[in-house]
């Protein structure tokens, strides 16, 4: 029998083979009742290492997305089994999954990450509040630093452009220390210079602070700021790039169509 | 496009539920009162018909005089008319009608009635034509002392044919029953109770043993016309009285009944009206918020080719389809409405068994209005969704943010000087009651105005406490006043209901107030014996028995007298003048108490200002039954509060038609004598009249008090459903906000936001929207209940108090209130799936 616990894992020490961050086994969702059922995971199995940046590619309707969401708890499948950490994510009632991911699990949405009537900074620590812990001052201060917003931290998102935007979903993100951070098409929605500038974050987080993401895009350039690259077609993993560059993206993504 | 408002009106059912129940609630309660009234006015019709359905002609006094309660009532014509009456040809029959108060003692020994329908005494007249009243069980009175009584008296008194009881007349007088009468097609005449005496009875009791008769009850031959029998009666009678066709006096009855429904209808419907202007905040508030959610598809209609006006009357066909559905709704409801108004009134004496009266011209007349408030309210939305730019569709979702414009602070402005100016010159200058009323109304619309405006920095300092509640708490501020326009016509709605219950409220508490001063002030006695609040009277011979008790220093009987004071109808209060000083502190400020025998009067200073009169004046004065002379002012008093502006001794107003009958007993105790032993001495000695009740001052204040609290209750009943629409509003807007806030709300729930949290965090802001709204009702309700009380002339309202537990309690409501209001709202965003939220970008 399984732990059903949410506290976080003990920190891995040197010696020992980092556990990979989170696992899929053999994941199937499907949507719909059986005459018009759609197979959106059909038999994923995948493992996140910790540390790591993954990038996860597909058209659109490979089943990408229901992939981050089911990894993060937003989702449930319908077989198979997801792991963060050792925690069995199917064993977990809602309760615990909204603990699970206010407390081990940050998100970047490709859009309206933010609540308009807080500022950035609040926008920020809303996490941690809505957890009622106290604010480490000090790890904050290096997040706002990474991202770089100091000056703009009393402002409201309406008053931030989409770019700066972003970076507070970002700091938001990192702000509770997380185990798993999830992007979905974090720079969706920007041009392509902003967008770099947000990759160079997550790289970084992931260098720097040792933070691991996984992060949905369909932009192979994007793709190219990971460490690795997997690649979904009609719910199967299909392809696994190891320091996937544009050339080797579009290669992998192309043959999918051929 | 019309198919677009329809496929709009099935896809949105569920958001128009709100305006669709403010609607109908609000015509449901206007539907009701007119079904109501008009119910009760033909009940009304109907009885006085019935009381003289037969009678062809009558013949009375031509002199009348208005008496404390301004009744019309006359006296008494000589007994010896109806001889001459009946000797005039064309009268079939001719019966003289003597008539007075008399309440009717039941087995238990408390008096039946005397709780605002009258108490009758009459002349048991033994012919059909010309009387209502017919025997159901026993024998018509032949003694003096044998009555006929009523069946409802009958059965409530527990009094059958046989059984010994007593007429308080108002002197007790022992009786038989020896028949029980019905009135018309009922056992009784809604509400009165009924007391049927013998013609030498009525005379002994009902008039004071004198040969007069109220008033002649005629019955013409078959094919006499009442003109001709007017005519001839008219001629026979000679001068001091007056003759009128039985037809004449039905609608003068019926004029009674204008009377009484020209104050009741009014009231009612003022009522009606409160609930419709709250309904319509909410359609108002409805409307503007769903017209701003569909600014994107407005724009794609736009942008695809619809005219302005088509978008226009998309709006205003969805207004009058779900106003008009709305109202018939709430008719059918006002059937019912009116049914409980009808259990409400009757608890007053005010139910006449009738059926309701459902006039379709009323009927039709509601589901009109109600569909035209919907229009009128949606127009401003329909307009603003008409101005949208079709590029509006290809652009990102926009949020209705407006704040207050210029124009609405402009009018604001004006507004509130206009109130301020009002409420000055009501309070301090030359406008009075009048012009204080118009500030508070101008007052009302002014905040109603300027809510946008001070909504989010009032949000914010009334929401600063929920910063304690942690983040969920300042997610609730920051969305209470996110969209200040939207909070404050949510928050007014209830703002107007709120504003009315403060303002009787404290207007309740000033009147209390002002009368524990009063009687503090002027009231020097111990112990007041009275019959009942509403006026009832007793023998004199109380007041002199009460005097006698060695226990009692001093005892005055206060008796009204209507009669004419220098041409004008004025109520003179009737005592021995010698002992009201020792019981009453009036302030003599000229002339002494003493010196007023005889022809003489005490007036106040007050009134004495007012007609010029001046110590030493001579006043002519008539009475009742004709009688003129002149009286002296021998004393000006300045105290009136309690005992009135005219003092007449009693030997003044003696045997001059007013009944000779005190209605209050002011007793100042012996040194020595507790309040207790002296209550029980005079009880002992009253004990054979059970109208009399013995109270000290506290007593009186209370029951005083105790009466004002019954108007209160029915207030805040008549107000209930007003503040049930304006939370019904308030949820709305919150369900609405919730749809438009769907993605927010998911986000809050995908980074970790508890449903517990989202629940709270809706329902904080529902409690922000109904304080804010409770703490505007409040201060306006309460300024109004000082503009009214600092602008009356002192009398019944000269302090002002503000009952701060009860305003703390409606406070605590309103902040319940908002709790409730958020139930639905709260479990529907708690229940949101945080990825459909995501995904419905």
């Amino acid at each position: 029998m399984r732990s059903t616990t949410v506290l976080p894992r003990p920190p891995a020490t040197a010696s020992e083979v980092p556990l990979p961050a989170a696992r899929v086994v053999d994941a199937v969702k499907t949507y719909g009742s059986a005459g018009t059922a759609v197979q959106a995971l059909d038999g994923v199995s995948l493992d996140v290492a910790a540390g790591r940046f993954l990038a996860v590619m597909g058209p659109s309707g490979s089943g990408k997305s229901t992939l981050m969401h089911c990894l993060a708890g937003l989702d449930t499948l319908t077989s198979g089994q997801v792991l963060i950490g050792d925690t069995d994510l199917g064993t977990l009632k809602d309760k615990d999954l909204t603990r699970l991911r206010r407390d081990r699990v940050g998100f970047v949405f490709q859009a309206f990450n933010l609540i308009p009537t807080l500022t950035a900074g609040e926008n920020i620590e809303l996490p941690i509040r809505l957890a009622g812990r106290s604010v480490d001052r000090a790890w904050l201060a290096a997040v706002v630093d990474t991202v770089g917003l100091g000056d703009r931290l009393d402002h409201r998102p309406s008053e931030l452009s989409g770019g700066q935007q972003q970076r507070v979903a970002v700091a938001r993100a990192l702000a509770t220390r997380p185990e798993l951070i999830f992007a979905d098409e974090p720079t969706g929605n920007l041009d392509s210079r902003t967008g770099a500038e947000i990759l160079a974050f997550l790289r970084e987080a992931v260098e720097a602070m040792g933070q691991t993401i996984v992060m949905v895009t369909h932009d192979p350039v994007a793709a190219t700021y990971a460490h690795e690259a997997v690649v979904l077609a009609d719910g199967r993993v299909v392809d696994h790039l190891a320091a996937p560059t544009v050339d080797t993206v579009l290669a992998s993504l192309t043959a999918l169509g051929a | 496009m019309l198919h677009v408002t329809l496929a709009n009106l099935r896809a949105h059912t569920r958001r128009l539920v709100a305006t669709f129940a403010a609607v109908a609630l609000g015509v449901a309660f206007l539907s009701g009162v007119l079904i109501q009234t008009a119910t009760l006015r033909t009940g009304f019709d109907t009885l006085f018909d019935a009381e003289s359905a037969s009678v062809d002609a009558v013949v009375r006094s031509d002199r009348t005089i208005l008496d404390e309660r301004d009744e019309t009532i006359r006296p008494r014509i000589p007994a010896a008319l109806v001889d001459t009456v009946r000797a005039v040809p064309g009268v079939r029959a001719a019966v003289g009608d003597v008539r007075g108060t008399a309440a009717i003692v039941g087995a238990d020994g408390d008096q039946l009635g005397g709780n605002g329908p009258p108490q009758l005494g009459m002349t048991w007249i033994d012919d059909p034509e010309l009387s209502p009243y017919h025997l159901l069980e026993g024998r018509a009175p032949a003694a003096a002392d044998e009555v006929v009584i009523d069946g409802r008296s009958a059965d409530e008194g527990n009094l059958s044919v046989g059984d010994r009881t007593t007429v308080l007349a108002p002197e007790s007088v022992p009786v038989r029953v020896v028949g029980i009468a019905g009135f018309a097609d009922s056992r009784s005449q809604s509400g009165v109770t009924a007391v049927l005496f013998s013609p030498e009875g009525a005379r002994r009791h009902l008039g004071d043993g004198g040969a007069g008769v109220d008033r002649i009850v005629i019955d013409a031959v078959p094919g006499t016309s009442q003109a001709e029998l007017h005519t001839a009666v008219a001629a026979a009678v000679g001068q001091d009285v007056e003759t009128l066709t039985g037809e004449a006096f039905r609608l003068e009855n019926r004029g009674a009944v204008d009377d009484l429904m020209s104050f009741l209808g009014p009231a009612l419907l003022s009522f009606a009206l409160i609930a419709l202007l709250v309904a319509s905040f909410s359609i108002y508030n409805t409307f503007a918020i769903l017209v701003a959610q569909r600014t994107r598809e407005a724009a794609l209609l736009r942008a695809i080719g619809a005219s302005r006006r088509q978008t226009l009357r998309a709006v205003l066909v969805e207004a009058s389809l779900v106003g008009a559905v709305a109202s018939a709704a709430g008719v059918g409801l006002g059937i019912g409405v009116a049914s409980l108004l009808r259990t409400l009134l009757g608890t007053n004496g005010l139910n006449l068994g009738n059926g309701l009266v459902l006039a379709p011209a009323t009927l039709l007349g509601c589901v009109a209005a109600g569909t035209a408030i919907t229009v009128i309210c949606a127009l401003g939305p329909a307009v603003r969704a008409s101005r949208v730019a079709p590029i509006a569709a290809l652009r990102e979702h926009a949020v209705d943010h407006a704040g207050p414009t210029r124009v609405r602070l402009g009018l604001g402005g004006v507004l509130g000087a206009l109130a301020t100016w009002l409420i000055v010159s009501g309070t301090t200058g030359t406008g009075g009651m009048a012009a204080a009323a118009g500030g508070v109304a101008a007052a009302v619309v002014a905040v109603a105005v300027l809510a946008p405006a001070v909504a989010a920095p009032m949000g914010r300092l009334l929401g600063a406490p929920l910063r304690l509640r942690g983040v969920t708490g300042e997610l609730a501020r920051q969305n209470a006043v996110r969209n200040p326009r939207r909070t404050a016509s949510s928050s007014t709605a209830l703002m107007i209901g709120v504003a009315v219950v403060a303002l009787f409220t404290v207007l309740g508490a000033s009147l209390r107030a002002s009368l524990d001063q009063v009687v503090d002030r002027s009231f020097a006695g111990d112990l007041v014996a009275s019959a009942g609040l509403n006026g009832g009277s007793f023998d004199p011979s109380v007041a002199r028995r009460i005097a006698a008790l060695p226990e009692v220093a001093h005892a005055a009987g206060i008796g009204n007298a209507p009669m004419t004071v220098d041409g004008r109808p004025e109520v003179v209060a009737v005592s021995d003048l010698a002992q009201i000083g020792s019981v009453f502190d009036l302030r003599v400020e000229q002339g002494a108490l003493a010196d007023v025998t005889g022809p003489s009067l005490a007036v106040s200073r007050s009134l004495a200002d007012e007609r010029g009169w001046k110590l030493g004046s001579e006043v002519p004065y008539t009475f009742l039954d004709g009688t003129a002379g002149t009286a002296t002012v021998r004393a000006v008093y300045g105290e009136a509060d309690l005992a009135g502006d005219l003092l007449a001794p009693t030997s003044l107003a003696q045997g001059h038609g007013a009944p000779a009958s005190d209605v209050v007993v002011a007793i100042g105790l012996a040194p020595g004598v507790s309040l207790g032993d002296g209550r029980a001495a005079v009880r002992a000695a009253t004990a054979d009249v059970p109208t009399i009740d013995v109270q000290d001052r506290q007593e009186f204040t209370d029951a005083v008090g105790a009466q004002i609290n019954q108007i209160l209750l029915l207030v805040y009943g008549m107000l209930a459903l007003s503040i049930v629409i304006a939370l019904i509003g308030i949820a709305n807007t919150l369900s609405l906000a919730t749809f438009e806030r769907t993605r927010e709300l998911g986000l809050l729930r995908a980074i970790g936001q508890a449903r517990g949290q989202t629940r709270a965090m809706v329902r904080w802001e529902s409690v922000l929207i109904a304080v804010f709204g409770t703490v505007l009702g409040l201060g306006v309700g309460v300024l109004g209940a000082w503009a009214l009380t600092a602008s009356s002339s002192g009398g019944e309202l000269e302090v002002f108090a503000v009952p701060r537990g009860q305003l703390a309690l409606v406070l605590a409501l309103g902040a319940a209130a908002g709790v409730v209001a958020a139930l639905r709202p709260a479990a529907r965003a708690a229940k949101l799936d945080p990825l459909t939220a995501i995904a419905s970008a």
